[in-house]
């Protein structure tokens, strides 16, 4: 697993959290899923045809309800973290359980219910504000949670003890916490509480908002949801306590209502949403690697696509050991590490706000890996590919020089040495017919006619292993005397202008030598051609065409495969083609 | 075999094989020749000769130092531009038509000769002895090969038998007189049998038998056109 660790002012990246320590398994995370939807479900059971609900219809609520725990269960498949999904189960749980306070009566207890039916306001401030990470990660954040919770908290309190019914609307008997019961002032409270939790709301929209506005484009990518269903929630929220306070027609109202019920869902439901569009910016990670197999070493591209996958402009990549400056320490930026800290492949330099979505990073950063590692393997695969094409050629051009000395050596010393033996035989066995001794002259002769045929076979060997026609004539003379040796009639023909290489020269030469060994051993042919030819470039074009059965395999020879071989060694190809019934072509081109 | 002289040669033999050359020497000091230089470079023969070594044959190997591949023919050209008219046998261990034919385009009282014929009683000596009176050898293997190259090729069907035995021994540089020698016939009818096949092959008789040697030779290595 790659890791991508962050420099400067970042602090680390946080690692997936393991699974069964921060995430629950998936049977676990359904059953806790279920038996919440089965409280909402009692809960609008419970409060459905109640006095106070509204119009006695507890349906809307129930669906905006389970609404929030299918965005919980999403959440918690797709969030790092486990603490979103409680929250939003939290908040669920909490909202269906202002249900319970029209259709219970449960005396004592139910006013009680003022404290958790205060729960789902802190709980939107925390989604809101932890919103990608899961996390407060801001001390400013933090303060405003618990300023929140705080105030909350007091304000039930407070609530319990002044308001003898709670809530004041669901007409219930009389608190038994009412101790210090004064309707005027409760009812004053409740003003005061309605502003100063609008205050709340336009404070945390306010702060999402300028965030948001003042992020790079990375950020805007996915933050965007969150502001804008927390303005709408809030806009909702100040619609529908306006309604509750005024005068309003009862149609608008009961508008107002639903749309109120609806709002629930809304911040659950966006940040699941943003959630999923993280993931699906992660999933564009691959189209990295589909940049990167495309160029060579386009580095540049890389940077291009790293800035479209990270939807960051600003971004881009940092090779170890570069020029360029890095703006590593200026506000909102981060660098993000590729490869082992201690050795480095390159570094991210992106938005800060882009930490928030550190799987996209992780992402990011392993197909970066990926690139990297496949653009070195790739050159040394190259680098290794061409010292064995070297090196097989140095084999070749080894084996031809062992011929050709071979065959010089042969010539040199045993040939010689066995024209003399036979000579100086010749001269005895003709003395010894001078001095009449003809049965030593006979016996003679005939070890002479035995050393003169053992002479011919080393001869055709040594031709065999270097024709010493070609050393000093070329390709034309020395293909010429092959054809004249091939048992099928062969027309040799050399167009070329000047002499190749010599390992090209002896390539051609056995080519020819092999194929036309072929066309006498298995062609049944009656005429031969061998062409060979230049082009403009000095490229080498060799042919050997006969009107036999065809039928020639690569595969099935060892001969063909090894001429392929050695065609393959100095950078040529072969092609054969050989229908049966249609003769044979075996075609060679080498590169000048 | 008889020879076409029986007058003593002064030859000179260049071959870096030292036993066959010693061999070679021998051979002709056996037959009542001369050898006045025995060389191991086709460089020192040429040297020798152009400083005024009077000589009635040579005999050559084609291929020696510094390049082991034909330095026989080029001293051989190189020695025919300088006017030289004596004698030169070529030897060669493999026998190549092309060599053949390159050597007989030099100038008659040339031969090519593989050196297997070294060991065959009187060969050598009797090439060195036509040379050295003008006349032209090929070796008959390479003959027989361009023969069955030919024959595979062109067919020769428009040659009888009896045509094709005198195209060959005429190839082999044989004079009228030998081949009615060899054939035994008479020499009238080898002379008939030679305008015959000349005809058939489109080739103009020659009152040189040198120039009729190479062209027949030229003939068959499919050189003529």
């Amino acid at each position: 697993m790659p890791s991508v660790r962050s420099s400067g002012r970042a602090t680390s990246l946080p690692r997936p959290a393991p699974a069964g320590a921060g995430r629950l398994p998936w049977p676990l995370r359904l059953l806790i899923l279920g038996a919440a939807a089965l409280v909402c479900l009692l809960s609008a059971a419970v409060g459905t045809g109640q006095p106070g609900a509204d119009d006695g219809n507890g349906l809307p609520w129930l669906v905006g309800h389970l609404a929030g725990l299918a965005a919980a269960g999403l959440i918690w498949w797709l969030a790092p973290t486990a603490a979103p999904g409680w929250v939003v189960i939290g908040y669920t749980l909490a909202e269906s359980a202002y249900m319970w306070s029209f259709g219970v009566d449960a005396g004592w207890a139910w006013p009680l219910l003022i404290w958790i039916s205060v729960l789902p306001g802190v709980a939107l401030v925390w989604l809101a504000l932890a919103f990608p990470a899961g996390r407060l990660r801001r001390g400013f954040d933090r303060r405003l949670v618990i300023m929140a919770s705080t105030y909350l908290l007091c304000y039930a309190t407070v609530t319990l003890l002044l308001n003898p019914q709670y809530p004041l609307d669901a007409g219930h008997e009389r608190s038994v916490y009412a101790g210090l019961a004064n309707p005027a002032l409760g009812s004053l409270l409740g003003q005061v509480h309605a502003g100063v939790m609008g205050l709340f709301a336009v404070v945390v929209a306010g702060v999402v908002l300028l965030r948001w506005a003042r992020s790079s484009g990375a950020a805007r990518q996915v933050a965007f949801i969150m502001p804008v269903a927390f303005v709408i929630w809030l806009v909702i929220g100040v619609v529908w306590s306006l309604a509750r306070l005024s005068d309003w027609p009862q149609e608008l109202r009961l508008v107002v209502e639903d749309l109120n019920v609806f709002s629930v869902v809304f911040v659950p439901a966006a940040y699941a949403t943003g959630l999923i569009r993280m993931r699906t910016l992660r999933a564009r990670a691959v189209d990295l690697v589909q940049t990167g197999e495309t160029t060579e070493t386009g580095h540049d591209r890389w940077d291009g696509s790293v800035k479209t996958v990270l939807g960051d402009r600003t971004a881009r990549l940092v090779w170890p050991g570069s020029q360029r400056t890095t703006d590593r320490d200026a506000r909102g930026r981060a660098m993000s590490t590729v490869g082992d800290a201690d050795a480095p492949l390159v570094y991210i330099e992106h938005d800060a706000a882009l930490l928030d979505n550190p799987q996209l990073l992780r992402s990011v950063s392993a197909s970066l890996r990926i690139m990297i590692d496949n653009e070195r393997l790739t050159a040394e695969l190259r680098q290794t590919l061409r010292e064995v094409n070297r090196s097989r050629l140095r084999i070749v051009q080894a084996a031809d020089e062992a011929r050709r000395r071979a065959e010089r050596d042969l010539h040199d010393g045993s040939q010689q040495q066995l024209f003399s033996v036979a000579l100086r035989l010749r001269m005895a066995s003709d003395e010894a017919r001078a001095d009449g001794q003809l049965a030593l002259a006979e016996g003679l002769e005939t070890t002479i006619d035995q050393l003169a045929s053992a002479i011919k076979e080393l001869r055709e060997l040594a031709r065999g292993l270097h024709p010493a026609l070609l050393a000093e004539g070329g390709l034309g003379p020395a293909l010429a005397e092959l054809g004249r040796r091939c048992t099928v009639v062969t027309r040799v023909n050399v167009e070329l202008r000047e002499r190749p290489k010599q390992l090209i020269e002896s390539t051609v030469y056995y080519f020819v030598s092999e194929c036309l060994a072929n066309v006498t051993k298995y062609s049944l042919a009656t005429a031969c051609d061998v062409v060979v030819s230049a082009d403009a470039d000095g490229a080498l074009l060799v042919m050997v065409a006969d009107n036999g059965v065809g039928g020639a395999d690569p595969a099935a020879g060892s001969g063909l495969r090894r001429l392929a071989d050695r065609v393959d060694a100095v950078g040529g190809s072969m092609r054969v083609e050989s229908q049966s019934g249609q003769g044979t072509v075996i075609s060679m081109e080498l590169p000048a | 075999m008889a020879s076409v002289e029986s007058r003593v040669l002064r030859v000179a033999v260049a071959d870096d094989a030292v036993l066959l050359r010693e061999g070679v020497v021998q051979i002709l000091r056996a037959n009542g020749h001369q050898v006045v230089a025995s060389l191991g470079s086709a460089a020192e023969l040429v040297e020798q000769i152009e400083g005024g070594l009077a000589v009635d044959a040579v005999v050559l190997d084609i291929r020696m130092p510094p390049t082991h591949t034909d330095e026989g023919i080029v001293a051989l050209e190189q020695l025919r531009a300088g006017g030289f008219t004596a004698g030169v046998l070529l030897l060669s261990t493999y026998a190549v038509p092309a060599y053949a034919v390159r050597a007989l385009g030099s100038g008659s009282g040339t031969g090519y000769l593989l050196k297997d014929r070294v060991s065959d009683s009187g060969t050598l000596v009797a090439a060195v002895e036509r040379v050295a009176a003008g006349e032209s050898v090929v070796d008959p293997e390479v003959v027989s090969l361009l023969v069955a190259e030919r024959t595979r090729s062109d067919g020769l069907d428009h040659l009888t038998e009896r045509e094709r035995e005198v195209l060959t021994l005429m190839a082999e540089g044989r004079s009228n007189s030998g081949i009615a020698r060899a054939l035994v016939v008479s020499l009238k009818t080898v002379e008939a049998h030679i305008s015959r096949i000349l005809a058939k092959l489109g080739l103009e008789d020659s009152p040189a038998d040198h120039r009729r040697v190479l062209a027949v030779v030229r003939w068959l290595e499919h050189t003529d056109a």
